[in-house]
């Protein structure tokens, strides 16, 4: 194409070769900007062009964009839940930026939760626990994982916690649910689930000033061999390496423990997303991958709070965004599942705080 | 000697994404151990090495980094307790082949050897500086390492500590770390950089080690969400300016993920891949300055720094090392005036007032003489392989970060502040430093011109201006251009000549620059029965290796200097 175009921005009028992505994948025309800053600062004004369009519909919002898998999200999505006033808010709740962990970012210090704290983030993730069952209990063929969202939400509301993933960075679920290619962060959407899928529900809460975030993946209905096959080396991968976790052990010698026992069955382990530290912050230090001979640093002590939460596929371990910036999917379109758990590091070993007490 | 541990070691190096092309240069044994050298001619420009920096191993990158941080344990302490720390994990390390190769390897330094042999360098400074190496090794490890590991039983248990944490493991990684470390970044700060740190030194090098040291210090990348600033919109919810298409930038993580960014991979291969934002550019590379021939050694300048430095913290001495010095001591300057001058007060309240009054000057004495003042500063710092350089810590976004609020700026005059006064240099050539040509001047400058100078600043900024232009003149050869009004050069500055009372001044202070030469002489029995030429064929037919041999160089350095400042002062004292 050798038509000049100029730039769209204000007082700009310079020759611009670069478009505009949402245009391109709206198929609206001309939307042609000379750099990043003169498109930036733009922006406000620029944007009301996508809405002319309306808000994403339908299960093909983005019109343009190469799924790398045959599932496809359906909105629009349901409007934004309430959360009583009585209930403790983080203090991301209002703006979506969690302040108080930016402010911890700059040390590769890893705190170590004192007993009498222990006592109060054993009661919340026994309360995570009980809501993810629940969360677990509403997957049925048929459901949506809207539904299952609103689920969530309300046995969240109704134990007086908040849903941690609501608002934070801007997300606008109470909860993330992620179908068969999709690795993590799945945004809950009017797709009802089918016979045959994997959806992982990965829930978080935050009460009495502290989070808990624990996950699994459930088969729905009647699935295939491949995919049960995937679901349980997924939690065993996760419960090896919870058994090597002790005070001085290393926490990137965790993604050895994993990836060995992934490999030998054939999968492959994720690499873009960490394990993380969570206590009174939502995510902080020790952060750490899953995948072997990683350079993580930090040494386990004892006190120190952390999840670990293998994702693992059953074809490549690269992953890549659909157009929400949230969702990550495998790149081959092949399943991902995922185990979560939180806990603790003691004297003897670990304790799993988002156990499942019998 | 084995050279598995060194095909192991490129193996390693070359999965963990280090590049170098192997047609072009190599490893192999040279001179003062490994060296890298070129396998056929190579231009200026080329990049010869490139080292990631997610494989430095500094304090910050090692398992322990988080206990490191803790304790606050700093400086080389913390980088020798991580290489001893991941040292001790054998194969289990992630830097398990470049430890081996290291292992096998171990310098010898001059504190290695034994006392009596240490004798013979009694006749120069780096004696002194080993001992007082060899004293703070013991006190740093007795007082920092030590309760640092009995602070951490689970990570040190007894048998660890007896097989890799005693004093011994300990004296042997800071000789590693004296010898190797690099100044990397504002993230790793001193750091292990493995296959760069085969490169040796020379005063004259053919290369440099490049590396952005402007990072992020929370994470080490060169761009990162920590030092955007947060875009924030109008609107209820945070949004992000999407990309415009086409544009090959890569795409920040946004404030609102809480995972690191995804790595980008061209194949399909499993690799041992970093989970850090991996930037092509954020890496230690060694660029070559000028173009070289085919088996010429690849070589960069650690830093402008004495012999007696190179042989206490890098166990080697450079022949006609162009940036060795001599220390003078205060105290052979007051007793060679008052030789002279046989007035104890009067010397006394000279020097007292140089000292009070010095700082002004030094600013102002800055064009040609910043070489000088660097030297000054440099050379009592606890060294391994510090090179000077500017600090500027750019803050962070505006959410303030408790830890990391201070803005430093250090600027390019050294220490002033923080060096010993009563301790001046003599430079390669023999040339005594600014401080003592203006001391000199101070103490046998005429009553009256005293008087003048004690009460106005810019009279003695005048007097000093003259006394180093003089010495530009006359003793460097330097002409000196004067610009007219219009801007137009002009003729070539002329000195005055001397007045009578001028030239006895001068004549003072040439005798006394060459009586204080002659006490430092002594105070290190160096004799002139043999010269610094004859000293060094001796030294050279000798046979000797290792620190023995570095030493008897720095020896010989030192009497150079003395000879060459005798010959110099000498002439110009009998040309007056």
């Amino acid at each position: 194409m050798n038509q000049r175009h100029l730039c769209k921005g204000l007082d700009c009028g310079k020759e611009a070769t670069l478009q505009c992505p949402s245009c391109i994948k709206l198929d609206i025309p001309g939307s042609y900007f000379c750099s990043q800053t003169c498109f930036k600062d733009n922006w406000t004004t620029h944007k009301a062009v996508h809405k002319r369009t309306g808000e994403p519909s339908g299960s093909d919002p983005w019109p343009g964009y190469k799924y790398s898998g045959p599932l496809r999200p359906l909105y629009p999505l349901s409007p934004r839940r309430e959360v009583p006033a009585h209930i403790q808010r983080p203090d991301y709740a209002e703006t979506g930026i969690p302040l108080s962990e930016l402010s911890v970012r700059s040390s590769s210090t890893i705190e170590a939760v004192s007993e009498a704290d222990l006592v109060v983030l054993r009661k919340v993730c026994q309360l995570g626990r009980e809501v993810l069952d629940i969360g677990l209990a509403a997957v049925k063929p048929g459901v949506t994982a809207d539904e299952i969202d609103r689920v969530i939400h309300e046995a969240t509301i109704a134990r007086d916690a908040y849903p941690s993933t609501l608002y934070y960075n801007g997300y606008k679920k109470s909860c993330c649910i992620s179908v068969n290619e999709v690795i993590c962060h799945g945004i809950p959407d009017q797709r009802p689930l089918q016979e045959g899928d994997i959806v992982n529900l990965d829930v978080s809460l935050f009460k009495d000033g502290f989070h808990t975030d624990l996950n699994e993946t459930k088969a729905v209905g009647k699935v295939d061999d491949t995919s049960l096959r995937l679901i349980k080396t997924t939690r065993e991968c996760l419960e090896k390496a919870i058994a090597t976790v002790k005070p001085g052990a290393l926490y990137r010698d965790l993604g050895n423990v994993i990836e060995s026992h992934a490999k030998s069955e054939g999968f492959s382990v994720v690499r873009s997303f960490l394990a993380h530290g969570i206590h009174r912050h939502f995510h902080c230090a020790p952060n750490f991958p899953h995948y072997a001979r990683n350079k993580a640093i930090g040494v386990m002590k004892v006190g120190h709070v952390f999840t670990i939460e293998p994702m693992i596929n059953e074809g490549t371990w690269k992953d890549q965004m659909w157009p929400d910036d949230w969702t990550a999917v495998t790149s081959d379109g092949k399943r991902s599942a995922q185990f979560e758990q939180m806990m603790v590091v003691t004297k003897t070993g670990v304790e799993v705080l988002t156990a499942r007490r019998v | 000697m084995t050279a598995q541990d060194l095909t192991n070691f490129l193996a390693w190096a070359e999965e963990n994404g280090i590049k170098w092309d192997k047609n072009a240069i190599e490893v192999r044994e040279g001179k003062h151990g490994l060296g890298v050298y070129a396998k056929k001619n190579l231009e200026g420009g080329f990049e010869a090495i490139q080292v990631p920096k997610s494989i430095v191993l500094s304090a910050v990158s090692t398992g322990i980094a988080n206990l490191l941080e803790e304790e606050n344990v700093e400086g080389y302490v913390g980088l020798t307790l991580a290489g001893m720390y991941e040292a001790s994990l054998g194969t289990e390390s992630v830097w398990s082949a470049y430890l081996a190769l290291l292992a096998n390897r171990t310098p010898v330094m001059a504190s290695d050897l034994p006392e009596d042999a240490r004798e013979l360098m009694k006749k120069c400074e780096a004696y002194a500086d080993i001992e007082t190496d060899l004293k703070d090794m013991q006190s740093d490890y007795d007082t920092i390492v030590v309760p640092f590991i009995e602070k951490h039983p689970d990570v040190f248990t007894e048998d660890i500590k007896a097989k890799f944490f005693s004093f011994e493991n300990f004296r042997i990684m800071t000789a590693h770390v004296s010898t190797r470390a690099i100044d990397v970044d504002d993230f790793h700060v001193s750091a292990f950089v493995p296959f760069v740190d085969f490169i040796n030194h020379s005063s004259e090098p053919n290369a440099e080690h490049l590396a952005h040291e402007d990072v992020c210090e929370v994470c080490g990348a060169l761009s990162c969400e920590h030092m955007d600033e947060s875009d924030e919109s109008d609107d209820e919810d945070v949004e992000e300016v999407p990309e415009l298409a086409h544009e090959n930038k890569e795409k920040r993580a946004a404030a609102k993920k809480a995972a690191a960014a995804a790595k980008d991979s061209e194949s399909d291969d499993e690799e041992d891949g970093d989970w850090e934002d991996e930037d092509p550019e954020n890496t230690c590379d060694i660029v070559l300055d000028e173009d070289i021939k085919k088996g010429d050694e690849i070589t960069r300048n650690y830093g402008p720094f004495p012999n007696k430095i190179f042989l206490s913290k890098y166990g080697f001495a450079e022949i006609g090392n162009p940036d060795d010095t001599v220390t003078i001591q205060l105290e052979m300057i007051r007793k060679a005036a008052d030789g002279i001058l046989n007035n104890a007060a009067l010397v006394e309240e000279r020097v007292k007032w140089f000292l009070d009054t010095e700082d002004i000057f030094i600013g102002e004495s800055d064009d040609e003489d910043s070489d000088e003042e660097h030297e000054g500063g440099c050379c009592d710092h606890d060294h391994e392989g510090h090179e000077h350089h500017d600090h500027e810590h750019t803050h962070v976004a505006k959410e303030a970060m408790a830890d990391v609020d201070e803005e430093d700026e250090e600027e390019d005059s050294d220490d002033e502040d923080d060096f010993p006064r009563d301790i001046m240099y003599m430079d390669s050539d023999g040339a005594v430093d600014d401080r003592i040509l203006m001391l000199m001047n101070v103490l046998f400058m005429e009553q009256e011109q005293f008087d003048k100078i004690q009460e106005s600043v810019d009279v003695a900024t005048e007097y000093f201006n003259d006394v180093f232009l003089r010495r530009d003149i006359e003793e460097n050869g330097v002409e000196i251009m004067e610009e007219n009004e219009d801007g137009t050069e002009d003729s070539k500055v002329e000195l005055e000549p001397l007045t009578d009372a001028a030239r006895q001044v001068r004549k003072n202070v040439l005798e006394a620059i060459l009586a204080v030469i002659r006490l430092r002489a002594d105070a290190y029995n160096v004799t002139d029965k043999t010269t610094a030429e004859d000293d060094l064929e001796a030294l050279l037919n000798a046979n000797l290796s290792g620190p023995l041999f570095y030493g008897g160089v720095c020896v010989q350095g030192e009497k150079q200097i003395l000879q060459s400042g005798l010959k110099h002062y000498g002439d110009l004292l009998a040309a007056i």
